[in-house]
């Protein structure tokens, strides 16, 4: 790994014209009215009515990035690890630019980037970090030629998208080629490292990251009904022979220290990784080991949850291999603000609650966990089956609810919502081993919160958590 | 107590879109009639004896990479015992990637043709497009016509042979291949289908006939009735979630 190289200029031409300036003050005009008029998405519509006149403006406004451009992409985390990394940036006074939350489809990322985009074409930032839909990455990438790609990790996820996860990958690795740089892979996924495979074959530099447990960290969970109908364990096949790998220690689902006894290839060695230390009150410590900034680094960290750990190592995987000081981000670790619904605590009625976006079987059982450590939970599920959360809601039968019902048995703190609320409260009923098990049903989220609230007494805290959709349907997160 | 056996097949390789859902509602419907199910997990490798008390198979789909080892461990060491099952009359319930191994074979875009086990008269071919969405069927297998809500997800065109009847008819979706309106198969005590929803759980009706055609086989009388203890209800979450899941369907179809 030689970390020595900067990224190279792009050798596309840099030429910026009127028409690209005009476009842009489209876009920022457009967004400005929409936001005013309160109706419709202004991250979405303008890009998109904008690329129908001008087809190359992404084109344009991507060759004018800055030479740092980083791509941040998988099914979990990007959103909160591209904010993370962002943080750093500035905490070591690079000014960042970062698309905005969940506008990351090639339409939210041309409003985005034009939203920033200066007359004359030139951004005021040192560094860009664009997170990424795993199906855009090979749309954006030939547009903005990124110096580095991170993709985070592959889990099932909107199978009714793409059909099959290998797919997803296929469109992740259609952006490695415009790829000047790194690619930042999680080798504890063993299909990310076949990923990394290709990027060597391709003379690209491959940076991985892991993390180091000590255990298999999902192996005490089974519980209640759990032990009688198993949730299956996550299948990996190796990279190399296509055999289903073993693992030394795993931190969940398919990620782990895997090793494949038919041809004897093992999770790559690490360029960073970070060991989960000691727990305290008001977060936990990590090690990190890092190829450029050193060993036995400490950081503490405020985010728990071993999802959480992969978010903090991405971020320091890429920030580190920028030379940026630990200083900057153990700074940004301080401040974090938990992003947009993926762990946020706020007050509502005067009541606390935390919000956290559930939409895939392995991150919803790791919000489960989260839960399950408050034995005082109250619990607001809602489940919508719009396009953005996923129209098959087979998954909610894949994640932990069984974990869930056994540490939090008492109907009585449950409400369920949203456009199939009946569709999760049959789910949930399927998980208590009593058979009159009866949570409320509140199909109007706003009922529903209010409901959930009544029940919520002095030093209890209401635990939200809902697709995406019905995330934006809440009414004080904007 | 009494109880069913159920012997789930490949749980770990094959579990792509929820199916496990299904071995819960097996369950709880025994449950609710004070009676069990014993489940017995048959992963990779030989056959155990104890996989012969099976009173219900199930397998559900998995993943393109997941499916060659499946098949050949299939035919290395389950083939024969489960054409046993299959001719004793043991209840099979299979879905999307299982539900293609019962047939004669599967035949992929490219590599080779995977042989299937012939249990059921089928076979399969994958097509150029991939079907998603919801579906709603009309099934007439346990005597009048009931409604099945569910969600399909497969490239594979399925054709039925003489000997089989399918599921159901499409009212809404594609189906097993997206001309003849048919989707699933039964042939005898077996049945296939590419519904995933989970589907048994809100296809109540489904999951009591199934476990009534294995009860009868077993004990020679019906499935025991729902327990005294109970409170009544006007309307299960099983049948609201179905009621759900069908106007989904339709105003999903309208658009």
């Amino acid at each position: 790994m030689n970390t020595e190289r900067l990224p190279q200029e792009n050798k596309m031409p840099l030429t910026w014209t009127l028409k690209d300036a005009l476009a842009s003050l489209f876009v920022k005009a457009l967004s400005l009215a929409i936001r005013l008029s309160g109706k419709g998405s202004a991250t979405s519509l303008p890009g998109k009515l904008v690329l129908r006149w001008h087809p190359q403006l992404l084109n344009a406004l991507g060759k004018k990035l800055p030479p740092i451009r980083i791509m941040m992409t998988g099914t979990n985390g990007k959103t909160t690890t591209a904010t993370f990394l962002r943080d750093i940036f500035e905490a070591n006074h690079n000014a960042c630019l970062l698309n905005e939350k969940g506008a990351n489809l090639v339409y939210g990322i041309t409003t985005s980037l034009a939203q920033a985009v200066g007359w004359n074409g030139a951004y005021h930032a040192q560094v860009a970090v664009l997170e990424t839909d795993e199906a855009t990455v090979g749309k954006v990438a030939p547009a903005v030629i990124p110096s580095d790609l991170v993709v985070m990790n592959l889990f099932r996820d909107q199978l009714d998208r793409y059909g099959e996860l290998s797919t997803t990958a296929a469109f992740i690795e259609e952006g490695i080629p415009f790829t000047t740089g790194t690619i930042f892979l999680n080798a504890d996924d063993p299909m990310l490292v076949g990923m990394g495979r290709n990027a060597e074959k391709q003379g690209l530099d491959v940076f991985y990251f892991g993390l180091n447990v000590s255990r298999d960290a999902g192996e005490e969970t089974t519980t209640g009904l759990a032990k009688i109908v198993p949730h299956p364990k996550e299948v990996a096949n190796c990279p190399e022979c296509g055999q289903a790998v073993l693992y030394r220690s795993r931190s969940f689902a398919h990620l782990g220290d895997w090793f494949c006894e038919g041809c004897g290839f093992k999770r790559p060695d690490l360029d960073a990784s970070i060991t989960p230390l000691n727990v305290e009150a008001n977060g936990w410590h990590l090690r990190l080991d890092h190829l450029v900034l050193g060993q036995g680094i400490l950081l503490k960290s405020p985010l728990l949850g071993l999802y959480n750990a992969y978010n903090v190592l991405a971020g320091a995987s890429v920030a580190g291999y920028y030379h940026t000081p630990v200083t900057a981000i153990q700074q940004a670790l301080n401040t974090h603000q938990a992003m947009f619904g993926r762990a946020e605590k706020r007050l509502i009625e005067g009541k606390p609650v935390q919000i956290m976006l559930i939409k895939n079987p392995a991150g919803a059982s790791e919000v489960i966990k989260t839960v399950c450590n408050d034995t005082q939970a109250h619990i607001l599920i809602a489940l919508n089956d719009s396009y953005a959360d996923g129209e098959d809601v087979s998954w909610i039968w894949d994640a932990d609810f069984e974990q869930l019902l056994t540490t939090h048995p008492n109907a009585e703190r449950y409400t369920v919502s949203g456009k199939r609320a009946y569709d999760l409260a049959n789910r949930l009923q399927h998980a208590s081993l009593n058979t009159d098990w009866h949570p409320q049903v509140e199909a109007s989220l706003e009922n529903a919160l209010h409901l959930a609230l009544a029940g919520v007494k002095d030093g209890e805290t209401l635990y939200i958590l809902p697709t995406y959709t019905a995330l934006l349907e809440l009414p004080t997160v904007h | 107590m009494k109880h069913l056996t159920l012997l789930h097949l490949y749980p770990n390789e094959m579990n792509l879109y929820g199916d496990r859902g299904n071995v819960l509602a097996f369950y709880r419907q025994l449950l609710l009639r004070d009676a069990q199910l014993n489940v017995i997990h048959a992963s990779l490798g030989a056959w155990k004896t104890s996989y012969n008390e099976a009173d219900i198979v199930f397998m559900g789909g998995g993943q393109d990479a997941q499916q060659s080892t499946v098949v050949e461990d299939l035919h290395r060491h389950k083939a024969d015992a489960l054409r046993h099952l299959a001719q004793e009359e043991a209840t099979f319930l299979t879905i999307c990637g299982g539900f293609q191994f019962l047939g004669h074979y599967y035949k992929p875009h490219n590599g080779e043709e995977l042989r299937g086990l012939s249990l059921l008269d089928i076979h399969t071919i994958a097509g150029k497009e991939r079907f998603i969405g919801n579906v709603v069927l009309e099934s007439s297998l346990a005597g009048e016509a009931k409604t099945l809500v569910g969600f399909e997800n497969h490239s594979g065109l399925t054709t039925l042979g003489q000997g089989v009847q399918p599921l159901g008819s499409v009212v809404i979706g594609k189906g097993n291949n997206g001309i003849d309106k048919q989707e699933g198969a039964v042939q005898g005590s077996l049945v296939g289908t590419y519904l995933h929803g989970s589907l048994l759980p809100k296809n109540e009706w489904l999951t009591v006939h199934l476990l009534n055609q294995a009860w009868q086989r077993k004990y020679g009388e019906p499935l025991p009735a729902l327990s005294a203890n109970l409170p009544q209800l006007e309307e299960s979450f099983a049948e609201k979630a179905h009621q759900e899941a069908l106007l989904v369907a339709k105003s999903k179809e309208k658009r």
